[in-house]
C-alpha cells in the first residue's frame, strides 16, 4: 500500500494559545520529512495530532485519499523518551505491541525476533528492560515503532536525547528504513536533518514558515560569498582598501559578497594578486542549514 | 477478544511480578485470622500484660461467630479498603502520567479491552486474596468459637465481595479521571472514608452500595435477607457497569493527557 499523507489546515488550539496554526504539507510516499523548529514550535503537537493522541481543532488529514480516518494500524510511533515496562523484556513487549498493532499471534513471536535482531537487540531479548541503557531503550523504541510492518513512520525528536555513538547508530537503523516506509521526524538537530531528507518543514510558532527540498532551499537562501583569509589584519585592511570588490573585513579575513553580476572567482584571485598580499586561504563558502534555520526562525 | 488476552496477560505478568499476588493474599489472611485469634485470647494478652490489681475479675461479653465475623469483615472494610485505594488507583493514571500508556496509545487500541482488562485482572486478584483470607478466618472461627451456618457464611461472602467489585470500580473510575494523587487521595475518600459516614448522612436510604458491608455483616449475625439487601444489590450492580462504562469512555477522551 502506499503511503500518501495530506494534511491541510491542521489547527490546534487549547484555550486562547495557537500551538499548531494551519499547517498544510504533502508526505509523499516512502519519503522521509524533516519537521524542523526551535523547542516549543508546535512539532510534538503536530505528530501527537498525526498519531490521534490529540483531536485538532480544525483541519484535515488526507491519508490515501481518505478524510480524518483512523489510520493508527498504519502507524509505527518513537518519542524522545520512550517509556517501557521495567519488568518486561523486549521479546514480551514487542510481542505486545505487535499483537495490538493487529500481527497475527502465530508470526507476533518471529516479526518481534526480526525486530529486534535488526535494532541489534536480539542478544538482549530476554533481559528486563528495567536494566537498559538510554541508547537501548531508544532502539527498543525503534523495534516496537516497525514491530508490525507500519506504511508510516512518526519519529518524535528520535535521537536528540542520545550521547554522538547512540546517535549514529539510531540515525543509520532509520537511514536504512529510508525510502521503505513514509518518515516523519521533528528535530532540532541540524545536522540530522541534512543526513536524512527529501523534504524539510520549518516550524516557527506553530507556523509552517518554510518547506522544500534540501536544495531548494539551501538555494533559496543561499548567501553565497568568497572568504579569503590573508595573513596579518593590516594585510587584510590594505586589500579592502585598494580593491575594487564589494567586500568587509573582519580580523585577517575578509568576505566578498555574491550578487547578480557576481564577481566570479577568477576576478576575486585577479584581484589578490593585483594587490601582491600574501594569502592563506580562499574558498567559495555556502550556507549551512544551521545558518539557513538562524534565518528562517528568525524570520529574517 | 485477542486485544483484551494480550493486555490480560500484560496485566497478569505485571501483578505476579511486582509481588502483588503474594502480599495482597498473605494481608487479607492475616487481617481475616486477626479478630478471632485476639478475641479469643484477650483473657490471656491482658494477664500476660500485667500490672492489674489483685482480684480484679472480668466479665468479657460471650461473643458468637456471627459477631467475630463481623469485626473481621470491619479489619477488611478499612485496611482492606486501603489497599485497594493505594495499590489500585494508579491502575490507568500512573500509566498515563509515566509515559508508559503512549505506546499503547498510538496502537488502534480498543478502549474496553484496555479496561476490562485491568479490572477483570485486579479482580481476581482481590476476589481470590478475600475468599483466602475469610476462609482462614473461618478456620479459626470454627475452631475457637463454634458451629456457624455454612449457607449464611457463603451468603456473606456474595455480598462482600460485590462491594470489592463496587469499590474497584469506583477505584478504576477515579484513576481513569485524575491524576495519580488525586485518584488516591479520592478513592480514599470514596471506600475508605464514605462507608464510615454513610450510615449518618445517608441514614434514611438504606440502598447505598456502601452499606453492603453492614448487610454482610448483619447476614452472618442472624438477619434474614430482606428487600432493602436486593434494592442495595441492584443498585450496587448499576453502579459498578457504570462505573466501568464511565472509565472506558473517559480513557478514550483522556487520549491528549497521555505523557509522550
Amino acid at each position: 500500500m502506499s503511503g500518501l499523507i495530506y494534511v491541510e489546515g491542521l489547527t490546534k488550539r487549547f484555550g486562547n494559545e495557537t500551538v499548531v496554526d494551519d499547517v498544510t504539507f504533502t508526505l509523499e510516499p516512502n519519503t522521509a520529512t524533516a519537521l524542523i523548529g526551535p523547542n516549543g514550535a508546535g512539532k510534538t503537537t503536530t505528530l501527537s495530532m498525526l498519531t490521534h493522541l490529540l483531536e485538532p481543532t480544525s483541519g484535515m488529514v488526507v491519508v490515501n485519499g481518505k478524510a480524518n480516518q483512523d489510520f493508527r494500524n498504519k502507524i509505527g510511533f518513537l518519542s524522545q523518551y520512550p517509556k517501557f515496562y521495567g519488568w518486561m523484556n523486549p521479546l514480551e513487549y514487542l510481542e505486545m505491541a505487535a499483537r495490538l498493532s493487529g500481527v497475527e499471534a502465530k508470526s507476533a513471536r518471529h516479526e518481534s525476533e526480526k525486530a529486534l535482531d535488526f535494532v541489534g537487540l536480539g542478544d538482549a531479548k530476554k533481559k528486563k528492560i528495567g536494566g537498559f541503557s538510554g541508547g537501548m531503550r531508544q532502539r527498543l523504541g525503534l523495534a516496537q515503532a516497525i514491530v508490525h510492518k507500519p506504511t508510516f513512520l512518526f519519529l518524535d525528536e528520535p535521537v536528540s536525547a542520545l550521547d554522538p555513538l547512540g546517535r549514529r547508530e539510531l540515525l543509520n537503523l532509520i537511514k536504512e528504513l529510508q525510502h521503505k516506509t513514509t518518515i516523519l521526524y521533528s528535530t532540532h538537530i541540524l545536522n540530522d536533518a541534512e543526513e536524512m531528507t527529501d523534504q524539510l518543514l520549518f516550524l516557527r510558532k506553530g507556523k509552517l514558515i518554510e518547506q522544500g527540498s534540501l536544495t531548494d532551499i539551501q538555494q533559496k537562501y543561499e548567501e553565497a560569498h568568497y572568504e579569503v583569509h590573508f595573513a596579518s589584519v593590516e594585510d587584510a585592511a590594505q586589500f579592502v582598501d585598494a580593491s575594487p570588490l564589494p567586500a568587509h573585513q573582519e580580523n585577517e579575513q575578509v568576505y566578498i559578497s555574491i550578487n547578480e553580476e557576481q564577481p566570479a572567482m577568477q576576478q576575486v584571485l585577479e584581484s589578490i594578486v593585483h594587490s601582491g598580499l600574501p594569502v592563506n586561504k580562499v574558498e567559495r563558502a555556502r550556507a549551512s542549514l544551521e545558518q539557513i534555520f538562524l534565518k528562517v526562525v528568525n524570520g529574517k | 477478544m485477542s486485544q483484551f488476552t494480550v493486555l490480560f496477560q500484560k496485566e497478569w505478568k505485571e501483578s505476579v511480578r511486582s509481588l502483588k499476588w503474594v502480599w495482597i493474599p498473605i494481608v487479607f489472611i492475616l487481617l481475616g485470622i486477626m479478630e478471632p485469634i485476639t478475641t479469643y485470647f484477650l483473657p490471656q494478652i491482658l494477664e500476660s500484660a500485667g500490672n492489674m490489681p489483685d482480684g480484679a475479675v472480668f466479665q468479657l461479653p460471650e461473643m458468637t461467630p456471627g459477631q467475630i465475623f463481623g469485626s473481621a469483615l470491619g479489619q477488611y472494610q478499612f485496611i482492606g479498603m486501603l489497599i485497594i485505594a493505594f495499590a489500585f488507583s494508579g491502575l490507568v493514571a500512573k500509566e498515563r502520567k509515566n509515559g508508559t500508556a503512549a505506546f499503547l496509545y498510538v496502537r488502534p487500541l480498543s478502549y474496553s479491552s484496555y479496561i476490562l482488562s485491568k479490572w477483570s485482572n485486579s479482580l481476581l486478584l482481590l476476589l481470590a486474596s478475600f475468599v483466602v483470607g475469610i476462609s482462614a478466618s473461618a478456620y479459626y472461627i470454627h475452631l475457637l468459637f463454634g458451629e456457624f451456618s455454612l449457607a449464611k457464611f457463603f451468603g456473606m461472602i456474595g455480598i462482600y465481595s460485590l462491594w470489592i467489585v463496587v469499590a474497584l470500580s469506583m477505584t478504576l473510575l477515579m484513576s481513569a479521571l485524575f491524576s495519580p494523587g488525586i485518584a488516591t487521595a479520592l478513592s480514599i475518600f470514596l471506600i475508605v472514608f464514605f462507608p464510615m459516614i454513610d450510615g449518618l448522612i445517608l441514614r434514611y436510604w438504606p440502598w447505598t452500595p456502601w452499606k453492603l458491608y453492614s448487610y454482610a455483616a448483619m447476614l452472618m449475625a442472624g438477619d434474614a435477607p430482606n428487600a432493602d439487601l436486593w434494592w442495595t444489590i441492584a443498585i450496587a450492580v448499576l453502579l459498578v457497569i457504570v462505573c466501568v462504562t464511565l472509565s472506558i469512555l473517559i480513557a478514550k477522551k483522556r487520549a491528549a493527557k497521555v505523557t509522550l
